[in-house]
């Protein structure tokens, strides 16, 4: 660092390197070439880099201790390859034209009874809506599915068809999607969310507002962690935990979290 | 997509809209599962890596570049000319090319008589020697126009007059071949023949004309049809290169001269002034 430096900065103050130790540090400088020298030792002694070691307990406020980190690095065979992630981001790409070019068409298609969508600001409704009432309350009736063999979507909830989504507007897919991220962050990965997610990040439209780059780098972090603590390469969560960084990381132009072969 | 709408539109008709939408509905969950799905095969087998690099390489591009070169040709030498056109023809004294008109037309003999706009003086040219325009040639191809033309002139020459005119002719070209005889004859025959002894008289001033006054430019015959003479031969100009050079040596010459001649005034005010204070001390 310091060569680097002397040879970018120019020199306005010639003086010599003192290569020979002769002069003691606890007798004044008698004439200014040994002032100039001392200060050269001097400096040669400080480092580049100075961390403080801030106490705790001093603090008089109450801080919020904020440790922002990168993805984790995915385990030896978990990471997909770059070409894997290339056709991923064109698919979706495509995907994401689909859904704007046939938006008008979905629009207009009526909901059936069934099918009540919750209010923006309601997101236990949003929860149940997308993930069913069995996974919100963590319910397991194996003899009541047995008893009713037709499709209930209120218990195992709504999967994200096109006529639910198309008539989302863009507050509420930030809003839902930061439900549903909010509730990824404590608990486990199910294919429900998968879905949810992959249709959310579908309709998002660029560019981005800040709140929305916060959440998906939120998404990808909580993703990356999760496929940290996986057992082996055969889990089916594997596949969506990659899919989910490479939309955010390669299509969302986050660089920074993508996986590295 | 396009076609699954179409179809979607067309079963709508027919009443089965409910598994329609159901079918298309689950677009966007059948893109999610086979993306999924990828990152399975993907991890399988290395074989689905073969066939991408057998697409990637693509066709090149073959660069056919197709060089024209287009080929000028010069005016074609069978124009017929007429009274009046204007030319450019090559005098047969130097053998440079002036702009000229066309005065008269002989079409059976193959000549013409121009007169050189930029000069005043006429003379017999072949047809086919006329051009158009000035052609960018060679100097090697301009030499062997000009010996051609000077051929032909000469020829010209000896065709044109009557054995008495002739006898004439050569007699004057002997005595005044550097002052441009062919230039003169031309203009003679429209005039009145004048009588021996003023003939003789006008032959007496034009040479002493070039001597005295005029090194290099005879005067103008005040009697005779006004012509103006060939242009200056090689030594004047040599002589006025020489003038150049003197002058420029002279102008040198004189400004070191001034120099130093106010250095000198200045050195010696210096030394006065020395003098007188050192006098007065």
């Amino acid at each position: 660092m310091k060569s680097d430096a002397e040879e970018l900065m120019p020199r306005l103050l010639p003086v010599d390197s003192c290569d020979t130790e002769e002069y003691t540090l606890t007798e004044p400088p008698r004439n200014p070439q040994e002032y100039l020298r001392f200060v050269q030792r001097e400096a040669s002694l400080c480092p580049d880099v100075v961390v403080a070691q801030i106490d705790p307990k001093k603090l008089k406020k109450q801080s919020v201790n904020v440790s922002i980190t990168g993805c984790l690095a995915a385990p030896e065979g978990f990471s997909p390859s770059f070409k894997w992630q290339q056709q991923q981001v064109s698919r979706f790409s495509e995907v994401r034209q689909s859904v704007n070019k046939h938006r008008q068409h979905w629009k207009a298609q009526f909901l059936d009874d069934n099918v009540v969508m919750p209010k923006t600001e309601d997101e236990d409704g949003w929860k149940r809506f997308c993930f069913g009432e069995n996974v919100c309350l963590e319910i397991q009736l194996k003899e009541e599915d047995g008893v009713n063999p037709g499709l209930d979507y209120v218990k195992t909830g709504f999967p994200p068809f096109l006529s639910i989504v198309s008539k989302l507007s863009q507050s509420t897919v930030s809003a839902v999607l930061e439900y549903l991220i909010n509730w990824f962050e404590e608990r486990d990965f199910v294919p429900q969310l998968g879905r949810w997610l992959y249709a959310l990040l579908a309709c998002l439209e660029k560019p981005l507002l800040p709140e929305a780059h916060s959440l998906i780098r939120q998404l990808a972090r909580r993703c990356s962690a999760v496929r940290a603590n996986l057992e082996s390469k055969d889990d089916d969560r594997l596949s969506a935990l990659n899919l989910m960084i490479c939309i955010v990381a390669r299509y969302f132009e986050q660089n920074d979290l993508a996986d590295k072969e | 997509m396009a076609n699954g709408a179409e179809d979607v539109v067309f079963c709508r008709g027919t009443g089965q809209s409910d598994d329609s939408d159901i079918w298309d509905d689950t677009a966007l969950i059948k893109a999610y599962d086979k993306a999924v799905a990828s990152f399975k095969n993907a991890l399988k087998g290395e074989d689905g890596a073969t066939p991408q690099e057998n697409d990637n390489p693509g066709k090149k591009r073959k660069n056919n570049k197709k060089n024209k070169s287009r080929k000028r040709c010069n005016a074609a030498p069978d124009k017929e000319w007429q009274v009046g056109d204007s030319c450019y023809a090559f005098w047969s004294e130097d053998g440079n090319l002036y702009t000229a008109t066309i005065t008269s037309v002989d079409q059976e003999k193959g000549t013409c008589v121009v007169f050189y706009t930029d000069y005043g003086n006429e003379e017999e040219q072949n047809l086919s020697d006329l051009l158009t325009e000035p052609p960018d040639m060679d100097e090697d191809a301009l030499k062997t126009a000009n010996v051609k033309e000077t051929e032909s002139s000469t020829e010209e020459s000896d065709r044109s007059f009557t054995p008495q005119k002739s006898g004439h002719a050569k007699h004057k070209s002997k005595s005044n071949f550097p002052m441009g005889p062919p230039s003169w004859f031309p203009s003679f025959p429209p005039g009145p023949p004048p009588p021996p002894p003023h003939f003789k008289k006008m032959d007496g001033r034009r040479g002493e004309g070039p001597g005295p006054s005029f090194p290099g430019w005879p005067p103008m015959i005040p009697l005779g049809p006004p012509m103006i003479p060939p242009p200056p031969p090689m030594s004047p100009d040599f002589g006025e290169d020489d003038e150049a050079l003197g002058s420029m040596l002279i102008s040198w010459y004189m400004s070191g001269y001034h120099t130093g001649y106010y250095m000198g005034l200045r050195q010696g005010r210096k030394e006065a002034a020395a003098s007188k204070k050192s006098h007065r001390k």
